[in-house]
């Protein structure tokens, strides 16, 4: 039913207006690339300055952040460090809940239940992030403190949490449309095959809708990764490197957030904050290659058969 | 034979508790989430008004009262927040009173209006300045009230300890009232003459949404933040939302030549998954500093429409691949052109489905917090802005400052009161493109 191939056929091409449309249309399209490029020469220009006075390598490895002592130091390994162990946490709580409910709604809720569940996951997923990072300051922090007996609740295992939280109604979302989609004639060949519920879906369906779901992880990760709200209110702002899940840290996009407005214009400093931008730019561009890659093989896999 | 089967049994009922289990603890977690956040911050729209009596003679000593208002003896209206104050003290809410051996010592008025300050000993603090006024003599027939939220207390204590001047951290008492406040105390020679515990009577009002914050964000309602936040929202609307379908016509409708596609499709989904920092950045960089637009609603408008760009695109095509190709055809059969066919046919039928991808993308830009923090956002900035190039305030940086920056407790109510407005506000934005969508697909023809 649905137009998979544009018609190419260009009827009246000749037309004046016919063509400016399509000059139109192709500008609004390009506005893409424009500000992709804006955001990557703007981005890029501004930390070329702390990219030449510390070299790129040790910006990345340099283990002290210290923007304001004398002489500074820009290292932002512990920020990386922050953001890794808080995308560890967040993945390894919203990828088996989120996974896990986008099964249940897809194969074993019943209709009605999924009529209500689908949209109500989708309204989580649109829930602001400083929303999250209230609760995880009132709520979490101080549970976190006194279940673990820490001075402080915010930790990266609290700020883990909470994004993890957040990320399982974008990874249940997804997961669940590639789940459904996949065609019932699968499941019935399995079921008829004498394989129960439950290994029809391990064996048969999960596999199936396997670069959906592989998506939608990839595009969770990037949203912890990304988080600046949750991160900043509650990971405990801390720039150095964690001794383990319960010590404060900062993670990347929460220094830009905090330190920008201290940091005095056209300094080496807000420079740094660029560059750690930069960093941050790269590694969403990489899962985004990585993501169309997955799906590119997997397409290429399984042929046109699902 | 049987065996195996029952093991295989077993682990089936296993494996489908744990796909049970994770839908039970994510819903448990987000109800949970939602509950709390309702019940903190509800007391917000909580208008306190009041009846009812207790009188009797008691000696001051010791005494702290918190969060008190000043009113006069004979009429007032009091509004949460401590807005109506007639009397001794016209406009203004005392907070903090320490009262020591029949002495104010200490008094904090927020919002202080007052003409008149008389009859009283009181040091007071409004924000950095400090008034010195009266004598302590004169402490006579001062009027107080009490509200703190809801509940209030009257502490008659032989001990306390004091720590930051305001917390008690720990209290021998004598005489406790709760869940009420008291009025008509007058005070006469240390000695209350008069006292009146009010239960409170409470009922919902929406003064904190139609007020203006005031006394350096500890009083008053989110009004400013609320239109700035409309304003932020609607401008990048209004530029991203012609921009991002006529993106997806070219996508869906021309796509040609398949090169730039391709490239267009990849700088589409990278924008997608640039984290909103970086957005933040991009703007502070280009709108702010070399457009020189400075902070302004501008510079966060156009940081916002940038941000949900590709969130439109994607809904559009997806909306304009719904349109079956029989209705394409049928239109270019009858001799349309492609501009026209695009125009007439199938603009209008996938219009429905680009609304509710549209909707979707106002909740998300709304919410937004990080990309307005530098391009943006101002921490007070009462009354409305007064062109596209002022700051403004917006809910969701509010909230967050009020958080974080803020000193008072009373704020925290307030950012609580902030995120219940802004909750409800994108949930209903979301959730009517999601009744949009039941609606067109139940309308459909095709």
């Amino acid at each position: 039913m649905s137009a998979d191939r544009p018609l190419r056929k260009i009827t009246a091409w000749k037309n004046t207006t016919e063509k400016l449309f399509f000059i139109l249309v192709l500008f609004a399209a390009l506005t893409a690339i424009v500000f992709l490029s804006g955001i990557i020469i703007s981005i890029f220009s501004q930390s070329i300055q702390i990219f030449q006075h510390t070299g790129f390598w040790k910006f990345i490895s340099g283990t002290a952040w210290h923007p304001d002592q004398d002489p500074a130091e820009y290292g932002i390994l512990p920020l990386i460090i922050g953001t890794v162990t808080v995308t560890i946490i967040a993945m390894l709580i919203g990828i088996p809940l989120g996974v896990g409910s986008a099964v249940y709604i897809a194969e074993l809720a019943k209709p009605r239940e999924r009529e209500f569940l689908k949209p109500v996951i989708e309204l989580l997923a649109g829930i602001p992030s400083v929303i999250f990072g209230l609760f995880g300051m009132v709520y979490l922090a101080p549970f976190v403190a006194s279940f673990f007996n820490l001075p402080t609740g915010m930790t990266a295992l609290s700020a883990g949490i909470i994004l993890g939280i957040m990320t399982v109604p974008i990874i249940s979302s997804l997961s669940e449309d590639s789940l459904y989609s996949v065609p019932r004639s699968l499941r019935e060949a399995s079921l008829a095959l004498g394989g129960n519920k439950w290994e029809t879906i391990v064996n048969i369906v999960i596999p199936a809708a396997k670069s959906g779901i592989i998506t939608s992880i990839i595009l969770g990760f990037g949203r912890a990764v990304g988080e600046t709200m949750v991160v900043l209110m509650v990971a405990g702002n801390s720039p150095v490197f964690p001794k383990n899940i319960f010590t404060p840290v900062r993670p990347m996009t929460s220094t830009i957030a905090a330190e920008m407005g201290e940091a005095p214009m056209g300094s080496m400093h807000v420079s740094a904050l660029f560059g750690i931008g930069a960093v941050l730019f790269i590694i969403t561009f990489t899962s985004v290659i990585v993501t169309e890659y997955i799906r590119s093989r997997i397409k290429k896999n399984t042929g046109n058969s699902i | 034979m049987n065996r195996k089967y029952s093991v295989r049994k077993i682990k089936e009922k296993l494996g489908l508790l744990l796909f049970r289990a994770a839908i039970v603890i994510s819903g448990i977690f987000l109800v949970m989430f939602a509950v709390m956040i309702i019940l903190r911050g509800g007391s917000v729209f909580i208008k306190t008004c009041a009846v009812n009596e207790i009188a009797d003679n008691y000696r001051l000593r010791n005494v702290i009262i918190k969060n008190g208002v000043i009113i006069d003896n004979k009429k007032y209206d009091l509004s949460i927040n401590g807005k109506i104050i007639k009397g001794l003290l016209k406009k203004g809410m005392a907070s903090d009173i320490e009262i020591k051996d029949d002495i104010i010592n200490e008094m904090k008025i927020l919002n202080l209006q007052a003409d008149r300050i008389e009859n009283s000993y009181a040091r007071i603090n409004t924000g950095k300045s400090a008034i010195d006024t009266g004598n302590p003599e004169l402490l006579k027939n001062i009027q107080f009230c009490i509200i703190e939220g809801a509940a209030a207390e009257l502490v008659e204590a032989s001990e306390y300890i004091m720590s930051g001047g305001v917390e008690i951290t720990k209290i021998k008492t004598n005489l406790v009232f709760t869940g009420g406040f008291l009025e008509n105390i007058s005070i006469k020679n240390g000695i209350i003459r008069k006292m009146k515990l009010v239960k409170p009577l409470r009922r919902f009002s929406l003064h904190f949404i139609f007020a203006s914050p005031e006394a350096g964000m500890t009083a008053g309602g989110i009004f400013p933040a609320l239109i700035g936040t409309f304003y932020l929202t609607i401008m990048a609307m209004l530029l991203a939302f012609p921009i991002g379908v006529l993106a997806a016509i070219y996508l869906n409708e021309y796509a040609w030549p398949p090169r730039a596609v391709q490239i267009i499709r990849t700088a589409i989904n990278t924008l997608a998954g640039v984290p909103s920092i970086v957005y933040g950045l991009f703007g502070m960089a280009v709108f702010v500093n070399f457009l020189a637009f400075q902070v302004s609603i501008l510079s966060g408008a156009l940081t916002l429409a940038v941000l949900v760009l590709p969130i439109i695109i994607n809904a559009s095509e997806e909306a304009l691949k719904t349109v079956p190709r029989e209705m394409r055809e049928a239109s270019l059969g009858l001799g349309a052109t492609k501009r026209q066919m695009i125009m007439t046919v199938v603009l209008p039928a996938a219009l429905p489905n680009i609304l509710t991808g549209a909707i979707i993308a106002v909740g998300r830009a709304a919410g937004e917090t990080a990309p307005i923090l530098f391009t943006a956002a101002a921490f007070y900035f009462p009354g409305l802005p007064e062109s596209i190039f002022s700051p403004c305030m917006a809910l969701p940086y509010q909230i967050y400052a009020l958080m974080t920056e803020g000193t008072a407790r009373v704020q925290t109510s307030i950012a609580y009161g902030a995120s219940i407005v802004l909750l409800l506000l994108v949930l209903a934005i979301n959730s009517s493109a999601i009744i949009l969508r039941g609606i067109i697909r139940k309308k459909r023809q095709w």
